[in-house]
């Protein structure tokens, strides 16, 4: 019995002793998680890409709603409606409900007037021409509610004779308030008798039908000079990627964290892209803006833009997972901590393929020149500058000693700065859409990675730009 | 960085020091973790939660033990919560469900020692392995044993002597154990 407890204590001890010091590497996956879960405050990454991401929509929205009112406004334009026809619009101008006319009960009546959105306006004026051409009464709508809106009735011999009476209508300036005031006494049948004598009123309206027609068609070729000058583009760059490696300088001398000597790697300086094996990859970047037309030849431009880059090394998958080092500096301190590492930097025999990718948005704001603007043809230089955000991606940073790879996606900044520089040759379309495209180069201004980790990674890639444009 | 700047630095919620902390501690509680969950995902996650804990209550650590033994104490817990909340498991601990699951041996991969134990010992029946685990790598008594797992002390003792027993055959089976248990401890 003894012996049994004895050997049972024995075991025991043996299974600790056995097992002390084993050990497992946890997936990186499993800090990223806890540091979320500590750090809540750092999503902001992620609430930035929501953002960018409902301002895209809402702006495509926006710019689709621009091209609805263009197409109505090109089909009114074709019915040529002379500037200084005769308008009964005065209801319109005091902002309540427009009448629905009595010949025309299926017909859908413009609820408000908006002076800005000069289509819908239009098309209520257009409404009245027609109406008066077929000598219509233009009444109110609802008796029932002549308390609050006026009612006009007036024939088509009244307005011909009004019109005729030029000089009612060319004091404008003066008698625009005066004729709001008389407006709303209201006009009806019953007191139109009145009206006709009362040259004040005929006068008030007239004038209030010249203010509408200046501010239609001035806010018309406002926004009509605007819209000249704005274009909505699309584009699509597939392009080659690479990357710069560089070391970093070490911190001043006794600045060292670690109590354990640094590799000799790290403090001997030597050029890093001789010890790695890499090669470019395909990189695709895709965006969607906003031109303005400073002048015939100047634009700028602003736009939201999806990147996704790419550039490859080459390693040796190692058999069993090793611990490998990572050199880090913090607060201009050196220390270097234990990673696990699956992959050495080496190229012998099967040699796997690492991909360090990053997806990317950014909000790219540039001006372009045109060296030559023809009529349909153009040749444009541009450059910009597009700042953003690193949404997720893949990361093999070197260990300290440059044996290993380490997968580490924490390494990764959240913000970065690129700059593009590119020359295109569009072709404007007979329908208005131009055709750009170009060679284009992008450089990654800042780091990739974490001013913690001892290497600067830059980026570049050589690709070509297609894309669409067409004025809003 | 210091043991005492990891320590003070996560109780401050630094980064860089929880970071330090992790990976210094992680790698062994892995270990830990995967001698009680059915594989390494399940062993992930509480470790995960472990370290959630962890951080959450450093505060409370007086420094009268060693740090990483207040680690894997919070750790350890957070293994047999979890498994407490797998029906599996609650049926396990009955002697009867467990005593007639055969060992695969087959199963045993054969490489370094350490991992080769903790893969035997993954071998047992999940209710034997966590006894197992908690009296003789853990070193709790059976009665802390049977309040942590809610059941007897007694028990926990059969289960015990069960793994044990079971265990043993599975490494003598392999040439494990004789080679280390008569060499060191019985001098044979």
């Amino acid at each position: 019995m003894e012996n049994k407890f004895y050997q049972e204590e024995d075991f025991a001890q043996f299974l600790k002793d056995s097992t002390e010091d084993f050990k497992m590497y946890p997936n990186r996956r499993v800090w990223h998680s806890l540091y979320k879960d500590m750090h809540p405050s750092q999503k902001w990454p992620s609430v930035a890409v929501c953002l960018l991401l409902i301002g895209s929509i809402m702006f495509l929205g926006v710019a689709n709603n621009n091209n609805i009112n263009k197409t109505i406004t090109a089909t009114i334009t074709e019915r040529k409606v002379p500037a200084n026809t005769p308008l009964l619009v005065a209801e319109a101008t005091i902002q309540k409900k427009i009448a629905v006319l009595p010949k025309q009960q299926n017909a859908q009546p413009t609820s408000t007037l908006n002076t800005t959105t000069n289509t819908i306006t239009i098309a209520t004026l257009n409404q009245y021409q027609e109406e008066a051409n077929k000598d219509a009464i233009i009444s109110e709508q609802s008796k029932g509610s002549s308390s609050e809106l006026p009612s006009i009735t007036v024939s088509k011999k009244q307005i011909e004779n009004k019109l005729s009476n030029k000089e009612l209508v060319t004091n404008n300036e003066d008698v625009t308030t005066a004729s709001r005031e008389n407006l709303n006494i209201g006009i009806n049948k019953d007191n139109v008798a009145d009206v006709k004598k009362s040259p004040s009123i005929w006068a008030a309206i007239y004038a209030e039908r010249s203010f509408m027609d200046n501010d239609i068609f001035y806010n018309l070729k406002r926004n009509k000079s605007l819209k000249n000058r704005t274009s909505l583009f699309y584009y699509f760059t597939p392009s080659v990627g690479f990357r710069t490696l560089k070391q970093k300088a070490l911190p001043p001398s006794g600045t060292l964290a670690s109590a354990v000597p640094l590799s000799p790697a790290v403090t001997s300086p030597f050029n890093i892209n001789d010890k790695v094996s890499q090669s470019y990859s395909i990189n695709i970047e895709a965006g969607t803006g906003v031109r303005y037309n400073l002048s015939k030849r100047l634009s700028v431009s602003a736009a939201v833009q999806f990147n996704y880059t790419n550039y490859v090394s080459y390693a040796n998958t190692l058999q069993h997972i090793e611990s490998a080092d990572l050199f880090l500096t913090s607060n201009n301190k050196s220390y270097e901590v234990s990673r696990p590492s699956s992959y050495a930097n080496t190229v012998n025999g099967n040699y796997t393929v690492l991909n360090n990718t990053t997806i990317q948005f950014s909000v790219p704001i540039g001006a372009e020149y045109s060296l030559i603007a023809g009529k349909r043809f153009k040749w444009n230089v541009g450059a910009s500058i597009q700042p953003g955000i690193i949404a997720s991606g893949k990361a093999y940073a070197l260990s300290s000693d440059n044996t290993h790879y380490i997968e580490d996606q924490s390494l990764f900044k959240n913000t970065i700065l690129n700059s593009s520089l590119q020359t295109t040759i569009s072709y404007r379309t007979k329908n208005g859409v131009s055709i750009f495209a170009g060679p284009q180069m992008r450089y990654q201004l800042t780091d990739t990675h974490k001013s913690q980790y001892n290497y600067s990674e830059r980026l570049y890639n050589y690709g070509l730009k297609v894309g669409l444009s067409r004025n809003l | 960085m210091t043991e005492e700047q990891m320590l003070h630095g996560s109780v401050t919620n630094d980064a860089v020091a929880q970071e330090a902390l992790y990976n210094k501690f992680s790698p062994k509680m892995l270990g830990v973790c995967y001698r009680y969950a059915k594989n390494r995902e399940d062993a992930e996650d509480m470790l995960q939660e472990g370290f959630i804990k962890v951080f959450g209550q450093l505060h409370q650590f007086r420094s009268e033990g060693s740090l990483e033994g207040w680690i894997r104490r919070v750790v350890v817990h957070t293994c047999i919560n979890a498994l407490k909340k797998n029906k599996k498991f609650s049926d396990s601990v009955d002697l009867i469900y467990a005593s007639n699951i055969a060992v695969r041996e087959d199963l045993i991969p054969a490489i370094i020692q350490a991992k080769q134990i903790v893969e035997c010992i993954r071998l047992l029946p999940i209710g034997y392995r966590t006894v197992l685990n908690l009296f003789a790598l853990e070193g709790y008594s059976h009665k802390e044993i049977g309040e942590m797992l809610e059941i007897g002390e007694s028990t926990s003792r059969s289960q015990y002597t069960r793994a044990r027993a079971m265990l043993q055959e599975v490494l003598i089976g392999k040439n494990i154990m004789y080679k280390n248990y008569n060499k060191k401890y019985l001098g044979k």
